[in-house]
């Protein structure tokens, strides 16, 4: 084989086994992995960050014919009793509580009010720019902080570590790139920014700690709440209109309403859940 | 048409253009021919001579020099894991090279470890002492220790380099993949490696690179020890490197196509959707994985262990062999049970094939089939034991030269007699219980490859430099190198046996400061480990320099005149029968006719300290016995 024949093959050979690397980048797409699009950008520091109010949407340019959706979100019968969490496995994590925490599947109050209920208009149109501001979750005594909550499409969500013990964020979006990486060091905070929408929540997890999960959905748009523990929620400056509102849980599953609202109109809209 | 006229040129007739073409011809082969005569030898384009070359000397450089650039990545990766085990969570700044996704703020994060940790194995073995044993030590050494003038296949040869060095410059690549590159570890057992992210694909295109490399090489080394061989050179005339090296390439040729089956196999589960190695009602963080199903994880397991314990003595072989030489040449005397060295060499490569599944006592093979291979296992110990002995024992009244190569060689002895034996209580099924996948085993096979084969490399290095360069490393630095390195060595490794004995699992990213049972002796040793690493990096300082000055010396022409081709007064053809460095082709000016054994250094009744294996025997003086004297004379006469 003469020389220039060799090197042709071997460039030949390059060539497609680089074609076989490219396909094979679509094909582990689902796998744990970051796409181009996605920035990471962590810090190890103790320094406080920035935090924005659990469930709170960023502001939009208000209309001055805002309106207000308000609604209470209950549990219809005797909720179920949620059991002690084993933390034993982790003395740290088992340091950090005085009396067990509990599973955060269902937390509802005495009267069945129903905390961690995503509520969230699904079909408004419209360009809705992200806010700067972080969306912060928070790990803490081996929890999650909050249970649920949603970020707009490319506003950035941080994700801290306030534990002196290793946790790994193992993010599972169905539309997004998965994430999945560790914070071994107090302090240290993730930011990443998701840029597709995902309206049902996907389940952010550690792998080390089984028992903490917690739900973050991607929105186009500000106009979402996450019930309080009192099951109430609050979904303000919505243009005036007539749109679908649902509620899911991350047990119950979801519920659809339409709702019709006016000018400045402040509008009152509830949910049972059925155990 | 018009009518073409011919031209007469010497006897010929031919067309103007014809002659146009010939004498165009003619111009540049005179070219070729004057700058032929500049060189010395055959005029090559500066390709040919220094990247695509056919020369068995050049590609073993090429080889040589890639490997020890590999060697000190992977253990510049071990350094930045040392760093990590040693002070976990700490920032250091060396670490921000890694990169924010890596290392944010200097912090290596544990998915970054696992990447360090699965690109340090593969780097060591595949990209680093394999091609430094086999690819440099065996290509540049073989021909000329069996008096060929080049390999038998010399585009093989040159392909083999190709292969390789693609395949590492793909590895290496893969750092860059989305997702980081391949944190399976280095045997990538599936079903994690299978759902990984991409860099492990890069790493499995890579591997196909790298195992195609060992094939072609092995081939080529076969044919050649067997038909290339100089005429008088029986098999047991070889020094025992030949022997080494003819082993090591039926390891290479029949253990190695397994693992590329298995590669394709593993890349045609990640990136075609095939399911040879998941299994079915595969369930990943919770999530049911959507696959065929109905593979085997443990398959991937017997065809890389079919691979990778064969592999093991690929690594130790060539570092025997090297050994070997050394020893003779600087005790002056031959090697102590040279044949049964032969022999255990060739068992042992015969046994190595069944051993594998001691690798997988706990995955529940059943205690027959353990039973069988821990009984395999034992066997093999047997020929190590044997070329391990006769190494001490040819040290036995020797006249011992105490230099660099030698230093090294010396080391390898109690070194890999540590490795070896603190292997046996892995190879019983009983205790591997205990031990399996802690740092015993970290400690054990670094005994091993490290203060073994790579200190075996050292040797080589220093022994055979002056061969390919004409000129020596500086006595001193290799010395500073050799001890600094051997004091460190052992800070790093033998607390790892404390470490496993305590239970402490191998690959933790904190080296179990978050595990109770291994948190006291974590902290107790792994920071002075840490600082032994350091150490070990700091001592290849004058090595590198070493290494490098003089190569660049010899490369611009600066030889050592005084050295002369056989500075160490050897027996063996490659110093005795050719210049240092060797013809650039051909290596002999005349091929040698071999008449001796390969280290008959002080042979009693020679006047000779040593006798090179081409020098001619001679007649034995008549004694006269039994004939009477004048017969005697006439005979002598005669």
């Amino acid at each position: 084989m003469t020389m220039k024949k060799f090197v042709s093959l071997m460039f030949a050979i390059t060539l497609v086994l680089s074609i076989a690397c490219g396909k094979g980048k679509e094909a582990s797409k689902e796998d744990e992995g970051e796409d181009d699009e996605q920035t990471t950008t962590t810090v190890a520091s103790t320094a406080a960050t920035t935090t924005a109010a659990a469930a709170a949407p960023a502001a939009a340019a208000v209309s001055a014919d805002a309106a207000t959706l308000t609604g209470l979100v209950k549990f219809e019968g005797a909720a179920p009793k949620m059991g002690a969490i084993q933390m034993s496995a982790d003395p740290y994590c088992q340091s950090q509580h005085s009396t067990p925490a509990t599973d955060e599947d269902v937390v509802a109050g005495p009267g069945g009010e129903l905390a961690n209920v995503f509520v969230y208009i699904k079909d408004i149109k419209g360009n809705f720019p992200a806010p700067s501001t972080p969306v912060v979750i928070d790990q803490k005594g081996c929890q999650y902080h909050p249970h649920v909550n949603a970020v707009m499409v490319g506003q950035p969500l941080q994700i801290k570590n306030d534990d002196a013990t290793l946790h790994n964020v193992h993010a599972m979006p169905v539309a997004n790139s998965q994430f999945n990486e560790g914070q071994p060091v107090q302090g240290m905070v993730s930011t990443k920014h998701l840029d597709k929408p995902e309206m049902t929540p996907f389940k952010i997890k550690c792998d080390v700690h089984g028992w903490m999960k917690s739900y973050m959905a991607v929105m186009p748009h500000p106009f979402y709440s996450v019930s309080q523990a009192n099951g109430t929620f609050t979904i303000s400056n919505l243009p005036p209109g007539q749109y679908t509102v649902v509620a899911w849980h991350e047990k119950y599953g979801q519920q659809e309403q339409q709702v019709t609202v006016g000018a400045k109109e402040s509008k009152a809209l509830n949910f049972t859940f059925k155990g | 048409m018009a009518l073409r006229r011919q031209i007469r040129v010497g006897s010929q007739w031919m067309y103007a253009d014809e002659a146009h073409k010939a004498l165009r011809e003619a111009l540049r082969v005179m070219e070729d021919e004057k700058l032929a005569d500049a060189h010395g030898g055959h005029h090559l384009p500066w390709i040919r001579r220094y990247v695509f070359s056919t020369d068995h000397k050049w590609i073993g450089i090429q080889y040589g020099v890639t490997a020890l650039l590999f060697l000190l990545l992977g253990f510049c990766l071990m350094i930045l894991m040392r760093l990590q085990l040693g002070w976990p969570g700490q920032a250091f700044s060396i670490m921000k090279v890694l990169g924010e996704s890596r290392a944010p703020g200097g912090v290596l994060l544990p998915e970054a470890y696992n990447q360090l940790g699965a690109m340090h194995g593969t780097i060591m073995i595949f990209l680093g002492i394999v091609p430094l044993a086999v690819g440099a030590f065996g290509n540049y050494l073989v021909p000329l220790q069996i008096g060929a003038p080049d390999m038998a296949f010399p585009k093989l040869n040159m392909a083999s380099y190709w292969c390789y060095f693609p395949g590492g410059l793909l590895m290496l690549a893969s750092f860059t993949a989305p997702g980081g590159t391949a944190q399976s570890g280095w045997t990538s057992y599936p079903p994690l490696s299978v759902i990984a992210s991409q860099g492990q694909t890069w790493w499995l295109v890579g591997m196909v690179f790298l195992i195609t490399s060992s094939l072609l090489g092995s081939v080529n080394f076969i044919v050649t020890i067997i038909q290339l061989r100089a005429k008088g050179l029986s098999y047991m005339r070889f020094p025992f490197f030949v022997h080494a090296q003819f082993v090591t390439s039926f390891l290479l040729l029949l253990a190695f196509p397994p693992l590329e089956a298995a590669a394709v196999l593993q890349l045609m589960d990640r990136v075609a959707g095939t399911s040879f190695f998941l299994p079915s009602g595969l369930v990943v963080s919770g999530q049911a994985l959507a696959n065929a199903g109905g593979g085997n994880p443990l398959l991937w397991q017997h065809l890389f262990w079919f691979l990778a314990h064969p592999e093991v003595y690929v690594l130790i072989l060539p570092a025997m062999g090297i050994v070997a030489e050394i020893i003779a040449n600087n005790t002056r005397k031959p090697l102590w049970g040279y044949k049964s060295m032969v022999f255990a060499t060739i068992f042992l490569g015969f046994m190595s094939f069944v051993v594998w599944a001691h690798h997988m006592f706990l995955t529940g093979m059943g205690t027959t089939i353990s039973a069988f291979f821990q009984t395999t296992t034992m066997i093999i110990s047997i020929p190590s034991v044997i070329i391990l002995s006769s190494l001490f024992i040819s040290l036995w009244g020797g006249a011992i030269r105490f230099n660099t190569p030698m230093m090294f060689a010396l080391a390898f002895l109690p070194m890999f007699g540590i490795g070896g034996l603190t292997g046996l209580p892995l190879g019983l099924a009983a205790t591997d219980i205990h031990l399996h996948d802690t740092y015993y085993v970290i400690g054990h096979f670094h005994y091993v490859v490290a203060p073994g084969t790579i200190f075996a490399m050292f040797a080589g290095i220093y022994y055979w430099f002056p061969k390919a360069t004409g000129r020596k490393l500086n006595e001193f630095w290799g010395k500073v190198h050799f001890w600094i390195s051997f004091v460190c060595i052992n800070g790093i490794f033998f607390p790892m046996f404390a470490q496993g004995l305590a239970g402490v699992s191998r690959r933790l990213y904190d080296g179990g400061m978050q595990y109770a049972h291994a948190k006291q002796i974590a902290s107790q040793t792994n920071p002075f480990m840490s600082i032994c690493a350091i150490g070990l990096l700091a001592a290849q300082v004058p090595f590198i320099f070493n290494f490098f000055y003089n190569a660049i010396a010899a490369a611009a022409g600066r030889r050592d005149e005084g050295l002369g081709s056989n500075p160490w007064h050897a027996t063996t053809l490659e110093w005795a029968a050719t210049t240092s460095p060797p013809l650039a082709h051909g290596n002999f000016e005349v091929l040698p006719v071999v008449y001796r054994g390969p280290y008959e250094y002080s042979v009693p009744g020679e006047t000779a300290e040593f006798i090179p294996q081409h020098t001619p025997v001679t007649e034995p003086a008549l004694r006269g016995g039994g004939l009477l004297p004048a017969t005697a004379v006439a005979m002598r006469e005669n």
